[in-house]
């Protein structure tokens, strides 16, 4: 369970986050929904242990962020909206310089399952040799090397076709359902956050994306 | 540990073959490159000129003793041509030695032997004037002992006791300073020392000019590396960014010492240039940790590239000053405390570079710590 309290988060002064509350059960899918510059990114990369929140705490399965920053970073997988990939390295040394730095061990045979479950099958090609989309799914697979409890993707569809976004969106729901991983993701597309989430959260007080939520 | 290098390698293995060519280019280089330079070397010697005014055995013998001299090109020529060269800056400094210089010798004279010309820009003039004056010191040494043996012989004959007084004042005699070159013929200019390294390792010189680049060039991964986002993911892993990029300096220094042992039994052992392991393995980490440092703080490669050329350039020239002229070489001498290859050329381990370096990675260390600190807290 990830448990979120009072969370606000200033730039200086700039308000972004305004004491932000809510608890994700294990195994659910949420999306996070608002205007540009609502400040989805920015709660994204406090439940990352990217940056720390001003005030407030962050709780997963009942340890707090600051007090127990190594074992939960062990817990997180990060997608970040760019993509985080050695262009110069194939699909699979990607997948096998990130196993061998990470807390598993992970056989070849399974790195590869993990690709070819989202339908990355280019296993011997490099990165910059890629499509978007595969790029993407390739950024998606890292983060998934160590089976992470928490997974937190910032617009991971974005620029992709319809056919690798729904085998993405597919994958994940399965992977919510099999092993309970909690999942929050960002989107602008509301058919998206329909389809796949059991939840979505509005950040920021725009009334516009509270009317679309209820249609 | 393993599965960081392993990570690493896998890196590198990218550019391979890049990395091959950087890591030999200094001993295959050296090996290749010197004895072209060898080759040359005539014209790198400093030309000087030598008026012989008579052929006597004497005579020749001083002459050939100069020609012999490594740092030297001698040529003959007459009196007026060597000035005039001399003067149009073809000649370094003249050397006459006058009709009667073997009768003067035999005489026992020792004073305004050989006359010279030099400007202030003659550099070998020191350099010549020490090399005759230790020849003619011996040349007239033997005909002085000679005779003073002979006299003492005479002296103990006659009276019962060694006088030493007379001792004393005969050897005084026989190690009188002398003044064999006449230097009232300058055109201009005083005296200067030659270059602090007169005869300079060759084979360690070039060889410490091409390692500094490559070992800069080994270096430049890490400028594209730590931009990428990929450095991101470090966050989630068993070890830190900076602990890894400190691994991989520690895997590059290990397979550069490696490579130095080789050097060291190739240039030492087989070449028979003399140098300590100690000062080669303490410049290796020195421009190493050099080198990783300056690629932390070097945002675009291209510069930092166009800076380490620069900077080899630079070694090359204060390390080869010795044919600059006039008030460029004034300032080159200026800073040659600090060249940094100077304990190095002198076979001395550069201590205090290696400090320097070690601090500033502990520093870089401390600070690469704050970055993820920081970046937790307020970005
Ligand atoms: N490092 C920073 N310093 C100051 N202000 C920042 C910083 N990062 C983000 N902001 C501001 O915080 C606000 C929220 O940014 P954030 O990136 O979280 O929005 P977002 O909801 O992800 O927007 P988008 O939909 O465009 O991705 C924006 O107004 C942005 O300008
Ligand atoms: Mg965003």
């Amino acid at each position: 369970m990830l448990e979120i309290r009072e969370v606000t988060k200033k730039y200086g002064r700039k308000h972004v986050l305004d004491r932000i509350n809510f608890q994700i059960m294990r195994g659910e899918v949420v999306g996070l929904i608002g205007e540009n510059g609502a400040g989805k990114s920015t709660l994204l990369q406090i439940l990352a242990t990217l940056m720390s929140p001003t005030s407030g705490q962050v709780l997963l399965y009942q340890q707090p962020y600051h007090k127990h920053i190594k074992q939960v970073r062990k817990k997180i997988g990060y997608v970040p909206q760019d993509i985080a990939l050695w262009e110069q390295l194939s699909v699979k040394d990607n997948m096998v310089f990130f196993e061998k730095l990470s807390w598993v061990n992970r056989t070849e045979q399974q790195l590869k399952q993990i690709c070819t479950d989202m339908q990355l099958n280019q296993w011997k090609e490099k990165v910059k040799n890629l499509s978007g989309g595969m790029k993407r799914k390739l950024n998606l697979a890292i983060s998934l090397i160590h089976e992470p409890e928490l997974l937190l993707l910032d617009e991971p569809t974005v620029g992709i076709d319809l056919k690798s976004r729904v085998e993405i969106n597919a994958y994940l729901k399965e992977l919510s359902k099999q092993k309970g991983t909690i999942i929050i993701y960002t989107s602008h597309d509301m058919s998206e956050i329909k389809e796949l989430c059991d939840r979505a959260l509005i950040i920021g007080d725009d009334p516009f994306y509270h009317d679309i939520l209820n249609q | 540990m393993m599965q960081l290098c392993i990570a690493r390698l896998m890196l590198w293995k990218q550019h391979v073959l890049s990395y091959l060519f950087w890591l030999w280019l200094p001993l295959i280089g050296t090996l290749l490159f010197v004895p072209f330079i060898e080759d040359v070397s005539d014209e790198f010697l400093v030309p000087i000129g030598i008026v012989l005014e008579e052929e006597t055995e004497l005579a020749q013998q001083l002459y050939q003793t100069i020609a012999q001299a490594d740092t030297v090109n001698v040529e003959q020529f007459e009196e007026q041509e060597a000035i005039s060269r001399l003067n149009r800056n073809q000649l370094d400094s003249v050397y006459l030695i006058r009709e009667g210089y073997q009768e003067r010798i035999e005489h026992g004279e020792q004073r305004y032997l050989v006359e010279a010309y030099y400007t202030e820009h003659s550099i070998a003039y020191p350099y010549v004037k020490e090399m005759v004056t230790s020849t003619i010191l011996a040349d007239t040494g033997k005909v002085k002992a000679a005779s003073a043996v002979v006299g003492l012989a005479e002296a103990h004959q006659q009276s019962d006791k060694w006088n030493s007084d007379e001792i004393l004042a005969t050897a005084e005699q026989l190690y009188q300073a002398s003044s064999i070159l006449s230097t009232d013929l300058t055109i201009s200019g005083e005296d200067r020392p030659i270059a602090e390294h007169d005869e300079p390792k060759l084979y360690w010189l070039v060889w410490v000019l091409l390692s500094t680049l490559s070992t800069l060039f080994l270096f430049d991964w890490i400028i594209t590396e730590k931009s990428q986002h990929v450095r991101l993911r470090f966050q989630y892993m068993k070890v830190s960014y900076r602990c890894f990029l400190l691994n991989s300096l520690m895997m590059m220094l290990i397979i550069l010492l490696l490579v130095d042992g080789l050097t060291f039994l190739v240039l030492n052992v087989y070449r028979g240039e003399q140098l300590s392991i100690l000062t080669l393995f303490s410049y290796r980490v020195t421009i190493a940790v050099f080198s990783f440092l300056l690629a932390m703080i070097w945002k675009n490669r291209y510069f930092y590239q166009a800076t380490a050329i620069s900077f080899v350039l630079w070694l090359t020239l204060i390390n080869s000053s010795f044919k600059i002229e006039g008030e460029a070489y004034q300032l080159i001498q200026s800073v040659m405390p600090l060249n940094p290859l100077r304990a190095f050329l002198n076979d001395h381990a550069s201590w205090r570079g290696l400090m320097l370096v070690v601090i500033g990675l502990a520093l870089w260390y401390a600070k690469e710590g704050g970055f993820y600190a920081r970046n937790k807290g307020s970005n």
